[in-house]
């Protein structure tokens, strides 16, 4: 293997892939980015087995070829180095270096001990614009539980394609986010994937220089997800299980509502929260006569009180929630204004905002409670 | 269909066993019984190698050695391949971090593998989890997988060694099915070591001082003045000779080989005792210490041997390695004794 290529493409593209790598990893390989020559570009791969990132740029290809050269040291290295143009040769135990005046040989690891991707799927693959899916993983991945110990599953989202429309859910069983958009070009029948979130947020991060993303599923029983966008590609491993039946949480209707400001509704909530201390940070929300009243008291800091004004549909309500999640819902919401719809005061409430992203719909479920 | 493959010596039941399986009929979980150094990591590593093989064929046991899958087998216990996670020893439960990736320890951790587990398959066939050499560092950490020992994902295969099964908790052992590996015969052991490079003579040396076992056969062979067998060894002639030892070989790692190499020394002291030079030893390299050790009456070899025995039962419980050797040591020393003044 052999090619030439500019400094700062190659060190770009390996310290982006070092991010993946853990240096602690008990799969020596694993510590190694892959970098592969061919068709007149070097793809530079890096996984931990549960997400894998690859990064292509263009280079003169002198001799096709692969090599893995330690991830950390290599980034480290390239890093350092000046703009300028660099030689790279590898073999299966060394990767020597030429840039300028230096001379750098890298010890490696054979290539073809790197574990390859399974094979793609066939007919699971999609397109979406790259703006949408990012809204989508902003809209929804908050909303995935960090607790181990309530599953796998529910720390993941869950992507649903049906056609050309494509619903992404979180839940921790507190709250759910919803959002829903269309497909660029969608599949022939319906498939769901659980996508670890922290793989969601990679991919956020990482797949913002191309107008659309491919996402293709991998393996016999499509096992993993690939989100393409330009010369990056980001694949993970999905979770193993069932998602639970949302749709059963989000009321089929709702008997009163009422619509706020969502920026004045954020600052009352976050005062309000200081005082509601460590009581679940609950804080009431009574309405009545076109006004919110946002109360939380506790015997240690005191008593809150604001007043905002709404638009009140239906009869007077008052319902006590956790200010945190709202807080992180209300957050998530652009619109200037928020729509809230009850249905008593035990029962799950519904948050969207009256101005939709973009080819997309929100949807936010959060649980009340007890006052 | 190419040649398959499976390399491993001894283990005739398993082998029979597995070999009337088929992937439809495999169980969950496995539970891998014996002596130390009888082969159940390697029977276990070579089961992965056949499971996740991708040669064509019907039955459970054998791999062509030559597909994408076997060559991430290369290298025994260093085997690659993403869909094989194997942790040998303590299992530790790991910390709690629900942001973090796979493999944020050097080690494999219980949540590592509840994590692991609850992912699909990398590559889209089974997964295979091998635990060798099981000891849970606490509750916490058997319970965390106790979920996936009593109904593991579809797909994923558990096995697990021990040569201890005592030491597991009843409620993971009864939803493993189990096992047992017979000791290897010393044809066996010599054909390993020639295979691992030994000469005859040496091959056959460890062979007769291995008892049955590839491991204690490899440390009676190793000719580090460290070896665990040459601690014990130098301990056991202080011992009975009447001294005081100035080190101990004892630590959770080293009893219970240690206490193997103590029985053979005691078996050979009393062969010698009973039969003079005619009886064979099984440390030949030891003979002239055994052959100036006080001669051993009858009685107090069946009662040290008794004692050897009780201390291997306390061994596998939770008991300090420390005072185990400390009862030995007064074992072997009154009985010593006792036999110097016959």
């Amino acid at each position: 293997m052999k090619f030439t290529c500019n400094t700062k493409d190659i060190a770009s593209a390996v310290g982006a892939a070092s991010k993946v790598v853990n240096a602690h990893t008990t799969v020596p390989i694993l510590s190694n980015v892959l970098l592969q020559a061919e068709n007149g570009k070097i793809a530079v791969r890096a996984t931990d087995l549960e997400l894998t990132l690859e990064h292509a740029f263009p280079a003169e290809i002198g001799e096709p070829g692969s090599v893995t050269v330690p991830a950390k040291l290599f980034s480290s290295y390239l890093g350092n180095l000046p703009a300028g143009l660099l030689e790279l040769n590898g073999t299966p135990t060394r990767a020597s270096v030429k840039c300028e005046r230096s001379n750098y040989d890298f010890h490696a690891l054979p290539a073809d001990e790197y574990p390859p991707l399974p094979a793609a799927t066939k007919g699971s693959h999609f397109t979406i614009g790259a703006k949408r899916f990012r809204d989508g993983i902003d809209a929804t991945i908050f909303a995935a539980s960090s607790e181990e110990a309530r599953g796998a599953v529910l720390m993941g989202t869950l992507l649903e394609i049906e056609g050309n429309n494509m619903t992404m859910v979180a839940t921790d069983g507190y709250r759910l986010a919803k959002y829903t958009t269309t497909l660029d070009d969608g599949i022939g029948g319906a498939e769901k994937y659980i996508v670890p979130s922290r793989a969601l947020a990679e991919a956020s991060r990482n797949l913002g220089g191309a107008d659309q993303i491919a996402v293709s599923a991998l393996g016999a029983q499509s096992n993993q997800l690939q989100m393409t966008a330009g010369d990056t590609s980001i694949t993970v491993r999905l979770v193993d299980g069932q998602y639970p039946n949302y749709n059963q949480v989000i009321p089929a209707k709702f008997d009163r509502s009422l619509t706020v400001n969502t920026q004045a509704f954020i600052g009352s909530l976050r005062r309000a929260e200081l005082v509601a201390g460590d009581r679940a940070s609950m804080v009431k929300l009574a309405v009545s006569n076109q006004t919110l009243i946002v109360t939380a008291s506790s015997d240690v800091s005191g008593n809150a009180y604001e007043e905002l004004e709404v638009e009140q549909t239906g009869e007077d309500l008052t319902i006590a929630f956790n200010a945190r999640y709202l807080v992180e819902i209300l957050n998530h919401i652009k619109s200037a204004q928020t729509v809230i719809e009850f249905l008593g005061p035990l029962s799950p409430a519904a948050i969207r905002p009256v101005e939709p992203l973009e080819g997309g719909q929100q949807l936010y479920v959060l649980m009340p409670l007890r006052q | 269909m190419s040649e398959l493959h499976f390399d491993v010596t001894g283990a005739e039941g398993p082998k029979t066993y597995f070999g009337r399986l088929t992937r439809d009929t495999l169980a969950h979980a496995y539970l891998f019984t014996g002596a130390p150094g009888v082969g159940k990591k390697t029977f276990a590593r070579r089961l992965a190698q056949s499971l996740l093989c991708e040669a064509p064929k019907t039955t459970v046991l054998g791999y062509d050695g030559t597909c994408g899958s076997c060559r991430l087998f290369e290298g025994g216990e260093n085997a690659r391949h993403p869909d094989f996670l194997e942790h040998v020893g303590t299992l530790k439960i790991g910390d709690r971090d629900g942001a973090s990736g796979f493999y944020e320890s050097e080690d494999l951790t219980a949540r590592d593998l509840v994590r692991q587990l609850s992912m699909q398959s990398y590559s889209g066939g089974l997964r295979v989890l091998l635990l060798g050499d099981i000891d849970f560092a606490t509750h916490h950490a058997a319970n965390a997988l106790l979920k996936f020992f009593e109904e593991p994902p579809l797909g994923v295969i558990l096995l697990v060694t021990t040569s201890s099964p005592g030491r597991l908790l009843t409620t993971i052992r009864s939803r493993l099915i189990e096992l047992r590996f017979p000791s290897l015969s010393q044809s066996q052991i010599r054909d390993v070591l020639h295979g691992m490079g030994y000469d005859e003579e040496h091959a056959a040396l460890g062979a007769s001082l291995g008892q049955g076992s590839i491991t204690r056969a490899v440390a009676a062979l190793g000719d580090d003045e460290e070896s665990l067998r040459a601690q014990v060894a130098r301990w056991f002639f202080d011992v009975v000779g009447g001294g005081t030892p100035e080190e101990s070989w004892a630590n959770r790692e080293t009893l219970e080989d240690g206490l193997e190499v103590l029985k053979s020394l005691v078996r050979d002291w009393t062969s010698r005792s009973a039969a003079g030079d005619a009886g064979t030893l099984l440390a030949v390299d030891y003979q002239t210490e055994i052959g100036e050790l006080p001669k051993l009456a009858g009685t107090d070899a069946i009662a040290m041997l008794s004692k050897l025995d009780d201390a291997q039962r306390l061994a596998r419980t939770n008991v300090s390695p420390n005072m185990v050797s400390e009862l030995v040591r007064m074992s072997l020393t009154g009985r010593a004794l006792s036999s110097t003044r016959v």
